[in-house]
């Protein structure tokens, strides 16, 4: 099929994926600015609106607290998912949509507890995995159907209506066999199997990470088996490309260097994700409420004796964590 | 971007929700659209499935034989699909019987439609509602697949399918026979059934229902068995079936008067048992 000039490498390059949504470093972070920025202006419009709230009582979140946080609700998403036994796919896909959600809005415009939500029951629906709306909202405390399906179209604008989600389970499994095609009789099975079931784990954790942004679904693939097991898959890489003759699509040796160092450059983006405690997640998560509601400030304030209940989740272990953004 | 809009028809989109399809122009471009607007209110879980799987896919197909997605949008709370306009489709014009097609005609109909589902395959997508009405021509004669309400990603291997899709006289063997893993072949056999329509001007495979389709489908090609393709007795569907032979090669011949002995071989591999 490469014949004729379009190969795997073109195919990836038209997508919505590699064309929207990749980004280099310095492009990730000029984005990120700019929403933060936008979030602490939508925080003053609202403190113009309040005239009864001084200013001075607001915090707003710095870029890198909205990062921590949002990583931390992306976790709740991987939880929310296991919860309603979803596969893999819709989990990684409703992280996706929250995580891009994010890169055009800031947390102080919308608060992250809902918006995980409906980032899952609509990663869900589009990973034809269906579930009603209901059945959904009927085992999430606090939610309604109306209160879930309300921000759909919200999240659609946001992801510029872009659906497709390339993950890297699939090239991770590719790879389980091109490995076993390669190194033949010089990996057991059962070694390579454990491999597998480690380096699959860890792409949990690199869905939550930049890598998504900055490298292709193989090479996050290929950077988790060689965390896992360094020499096994420099042995296989090593094969791979100085045994020219196994397949016509295997690329010049000139490139293996090009690749070692692409890959051991997403690892580090893997193990930098950000993971903060559930205290510091609360933490942010308060500041956010009053960012999105400063009113509460002056309910705080008549308040105090109470304590604040808003943490009592029972059941499901995704949300909680976090307090309830009910106005 | 904005947009004039025309005149409207309506048309079913499936799921119990409706569309509505505006023809218009593209206001900067004076260029000829149609916009699908999509009543969101109607679903009540939401976003409609098939109209997320028309934007999901189309917005990643780019193809000279795929409708194009132009834009879009929203508005009071609808999903509004930009898409190119298209005139007519091989539907139309295989019921129009003032129209002789020469074998020119047939033929870079069927490369492009082939063109453009090698673009779906090539992208691990199945478009699963091949027909002719889904096969939409421009002015100047250029066929476009549209319609991807039924499309999806080819998954995991252990992810099962529904088996409940293309319309049913495109319907392959395996669907009909109720497979839960299936491929490309799905709408290779489509492709095959809709170039013998093209040759007879009537629909091929016309089966009354389901059941009557099997029966249809299996005396016109014959029954599989597992001699021919391995294990398609264990497909659910596979029980009490009346066993026809295979088609000779002349028996081929007496049913397709015109048709060359290469346009019968293409027939015959794109209607091929799935032997994988």
């Amino acid at each position: 099929m490469a014949s004729h000039g379009v190969s795997f490498d073109d195919l990836y390059r038209r997508s919505t994926q590699y064309r929207l949504w990749s980004y280099t470093r310095e492009q990730l972070a000029q984005q990120r600015r700019e929403v933060n920025e936008k979030g602490c202006r939508k925080v003053d419009e609202r403190l113009t609106s309040t005239p009864e709230v001084s200013a001075s009582s607001i915090e707003k979140v710095t870029m890198d607290e909205e990062i921590a946080l949002i990583s931390f609700h992306a976790r709740s998403i991987a939880k929310l998912a296991k919860f309603f036994n979803m596969p893999s796919q819709v989990r990684a896909t409703g992280i996706s949509f929250f995580r891009k959600f994010y890169l055009v809005n800031s947390v102080m415009e919308y608060h992250p507890k809902l918006i995980l939500l409906t980032c899952l029951f609509l990663a869900a629906k589009s990973e034809n995995f269906f579930i009603s709306i209901n059945s959904f909202s009927k085992r999430i405390p606090k939610t309604t159907p109306e209160s879930i399906l309300g921000l759909e179209f919200e999240i659609l604008q946001s992801l510029k209506f872009t659906l497709m989600a390339h993950h890297p389970f699939r090239p991770l499994y590719g790879f389980f066999y091109d490995i076993q095609n390669v190194l033949g009789p010089e990996v057991s099975t059962k070694e390579l199997g454990s491999v597998y079931d480690a380096a699959r784990n860890l792409i949990n954790e690199a869905l939550i990470s930049d890598a998504i942004y900055h490298f292709t679904p193989p090479q996050i693939a290929l950077a988790c088996f060689k965390t896992v097991n360094e020499e096994l898959t420099m042995k296989y890489l090593n094969k791979k490309f100085t045994n020219v003759k196994v397949e016509d699509d295997v690329p010049k040796s000139t490139d293996y260097d090009t690749l070692v160092s692409v890959i051991t450059e997403c690892q580090q983006v893997i193990k930098d994700t950000p993971n903060p405690t559930k205290d510091q997640a609360v933490m942010i998560d308060k500041k956010v409420q009053f960012c999105v509601n400063p009113s509460l400030v002056l309910k705080r304030k008549r308040d105090t004796n109470e304590p604040d209940d808003a943490n009592k989740r029972p059941r499901v272990g995704a949300v909680e964590g976090g307090a309830s953004t009910s106005p | 971007m904005s947009y004039t809009k025309g005149e409207s028809t309506a048309k079913k989109v499936g799921e119990g929700t409706y569309a509505v399809v505006f023809l218009g122009k593209q206001t900067s471009t004076e260029r000829d659209i149609a916009i699908k607007e999509i009543k969101t209110g109607q679903f009540k879980d939401g976003l409609d499935m098939s109209a997320l799987r028309e934007v999901k896919y189309l917005q990643e197909l780019k193809h000279v034989n795929v409708i194009e997605l132009v834009d879009v949008f929203e508005s009071a709370n609808n999903l509004n699909l930009v898409l190119e306009f298209l005139p007519s489709d091989l539907e139309v014009l295989i019921k129009d019987r003032t129209l002789l097609f020469s074998p020119g005609d047939v033929k870079s109909w069927l490369l492009m439609t082939l063109r453009g589902v090698h673009h779906c395959h090539r992208n691990f997508i199945l478009h699963r509602d091949l027909k002719p009405s889904n096969l939409l021509l421009s002015q100047s004669g250029e066929l476009k697949i549209a319609d991807f309400g039924l499309a999806r990603s080819l998954g995991s291997p252990n992810e099962e399918f529904t088996s409940n899709v293309v319309t049913r006289w495109y319907r392959a063997p395996e669907l009909l026979l109720g497979a839960k893993h299936y491929d490309g072949g799905v709408d290779i056999w489509a492709v095959g059934i809709i170039f013998a329509e093209l040759m007879l001007r009537v629909p091929y495979l016309p089966g009354a229902d389901d059941i009557d389709q099997i029966d249809v489908t299996f005396r016109a090609l014959g029954t599989p068995t597992d001699s021919m393709w391995e294990l398609v007795s264990t497909l659910p569907g596979y029980n009490n079936l009346t066993v026809y032979p295979q088609p000779t090669k002349q028996e081929l011949r007496k049913r397709f008067i015109a048709a060359t002995e290469s346009a019968l071989d293409l027939m015959n591999d794109g209607t091929l048992r799935n032997v994988s």
